[in-house]
């Protein structure tokens, strides 16, 4: 009875030994980078804004302006004040479509002013910016671009 | 050994074997939190804290599967192993809380049941990247709560020890589940290749000692080939056995425990009727085979535990041929009384 024990024992470590490797080469070799982009400094905007987008969240509204800085763009967000969601999302969006967005990064409360910066992106009209609650699953806000008088374009 | 159950019989060795565990989790959850907190500024406490439990748990289940194989390659891990269902116990509770907070954090806000969350609400499943690794997290959960809930030995003694190890060996389902449920979740956003390593490495360690000490046991498992008279079977020479001791030897597929003491030798089952612990690998302690595991004690004549106790383990019969041990692989039932075989002062040489 013994004996049976530990041939079940030593199939199942052999076949722990099997599949936990498979597993690691898997999921090492298929994960996509998070593309969290780094914050500038709000002393480093130069340039022209070029539009903005007005996202109102419940009764909050919050102005964020888009600069051109070189082939990049940068997003000048305004005192970040705290919405009655947790771990925030900022997502760019080109088209309106969700399967194209870009993880802009997050948003964190309480902040002064904070620049995003996006490359290789132009702000067409059709561009939204979407707030996202991960821990609701849920979408907060969302706003079309809206180019300003005279912005470049 | 035990004829009443309580939740705990204390000792002292106890006590300080759990103070080691609680001091140990709540310096690394101190330790942890402080490190992340300062490398993640931005980070929620609620972040931190599941972090936290979740590598200390998965940290606690790798020192836990390493006890086993290690206490059969050196004998002086034993006393980790005498204990060891407290790790796990402990282990189990650092995993609840990491999923409790989790499951509360990610999917206690919505419209859907939490747990119905869980594994619906990312239905993602052949994506790798994007993979509900919660549910994972979620599966292992359940199997360490049913082998925390049965560790107690009244559970043991009620399910009896084979279902009770078959329970056990889940154990091995839940580690593989959550190596997959950190490859497929933290180490998707974490992609820092020292993550990974430790990962890896705790793998590796784990896999490296039970196939080591496998190994040792299945060239243990070797049947003896050796020379029959009439129905028993040569196993060693009474000088190769020390003192109180034991050798081991596989007859008709099962481990049988030769015992030298007092100068008489007898032979038992190798199974411990506690948790199948090996009892060759223990010693006679006033007259009676200590398991080394927990102590459980048999008479080595009759294979009894001593009034009060109720244990019993199978017999089998000796012969001694000059200073030549033969022994019959037939079992005789548990608690049989079989007469040891007398060694002669002469021939037992000088052990």
């Amino acid at each position: 009875m013994i004996a049976a024990a530990r041939k079940r024992h030593r199939a199942m470590v052999l076949l722990m030994g099997v599949v936990i490797p498979i597993v690691f080469v898997w999921g090492i070799i298929s994960r996509q980078q998070v593309p969290i982009l780094p914050a500038a400094e709000p002393n480093q905007i130069q340039g022209n804004a070029m539009g903005t987008f007005e996202l109102k969240v419940d009764d909050a509204s919050l102005n964020v302006t888009v600069y051109q800085q070189g082939p990049n763009l940068q997003l000048r967000w305004p005192q970040m004040q705290p919405l009655p969601y947790a771990d925030i999302l900022v997502y760019w969006l080109p088209d309106g479509d969700f399967n194209r967005a870009i993880l802009v990064g997050n948003y964190v409360p309480n902040r002064q002013t904070v620049v995003q910066e996006l490359a290789d992106v132009t702000p067409t009209d059709q561009v939204e910016l979407v707030l996202f609650a991960l821990a609701q699953q849920q979408e907060v806000a969302r706003a079309p671009f809206q180019r300003s008088p005279g912005g470049a374009p | 050994m035990s004829v009443a159950y309580q939740a705990v019989m204390w000792n002292r060795q106890k006590r300080r074997y759990d103070l080691t565990i609680l001091a140990g989790v709540l310096g690394y959850l101190a330790i942890f939190i402080a490190f992340f907190s300062l490398t993640n500024p931005n980070a929620t406490a609620e972040t931190a804290l599941i972090r936290g439990l979740g590598t200390a748990a998965f940290f606690l289940l790798h020192i836990i599967l390493c006890i086993g194989p290690l206490a059969r390659i050196d004998k002086r891990f034993l006393p980790l192993l005498y204990n060891r269902r407290h790790l796990g116990v402990t282990m189990f509770m650092l995993g609840l809380g990491h999923g409790a907070l989790s499951i509360l954090q990610f999917h206690g806000f919505g419209d859907l049941n939490p747990l119905v969350s869980v594994f619906v609400s990312n239905d993602s499943y052949d994506s790798t990247s994007q993979f509900p690794f919660h549910s994972l997290g979620f599966v292992a959960l359940a199997i360490l709560f049913l082998m925390a809930a049965t560790s107690h030995d009244f559970w043991l003694a009620n399910l009896s020890a084979p279902v009770w190890k078959k329970l056990h060996m889940g154990v091995y389902i839940a580690y593989t589940l959550l190596v997959a449920h950190v490859i497929l979740g933290a180490l998707q956003a974490e992609t820092s290749i020292i993550l990974s390593g430790l990962t890896l490495l705790g793998f590796l360690v784990v896999f490296g000692l039970h196939f080591y000490s496998g190994f040792l046991e299945r060239r243990g498992d070797d049947e003896l080939g050796n020379q029959v008279m009439a129905d028993y079977v040569e196993v060693c020479s009474v000088n190769d056995i020390k003192n109180d001791r034991a050798r081991i030897f596989t007859l008709s597929g099962e481990r049988v425990a030769v015992f030298k003491y007092d100068g008489k030798i007898s032979a038992i089952s190798n199974v411990c009727q506690h948790q199948n612990g090996p009892l060759g690998e223990g010693k006679v302690v006033d007259g009676c085979i200590t398991c080394p595991w927990h102590g459980y004690q048999y008479r080595p004549n009759d294979g009894a535990s001593p009034p009060p106790f109720s244990e019993k383990v199978p017999t089998f019969a000796v012969k001694l041929k000059g200073d030549r041990i033969f022994v019959n692989p037939t079992p005789h039932p548990p608690g049989t009384d079989l007469p040891p075989a007398v060694i002669e002062q002469a021939k037992e040489g000088n052990v």
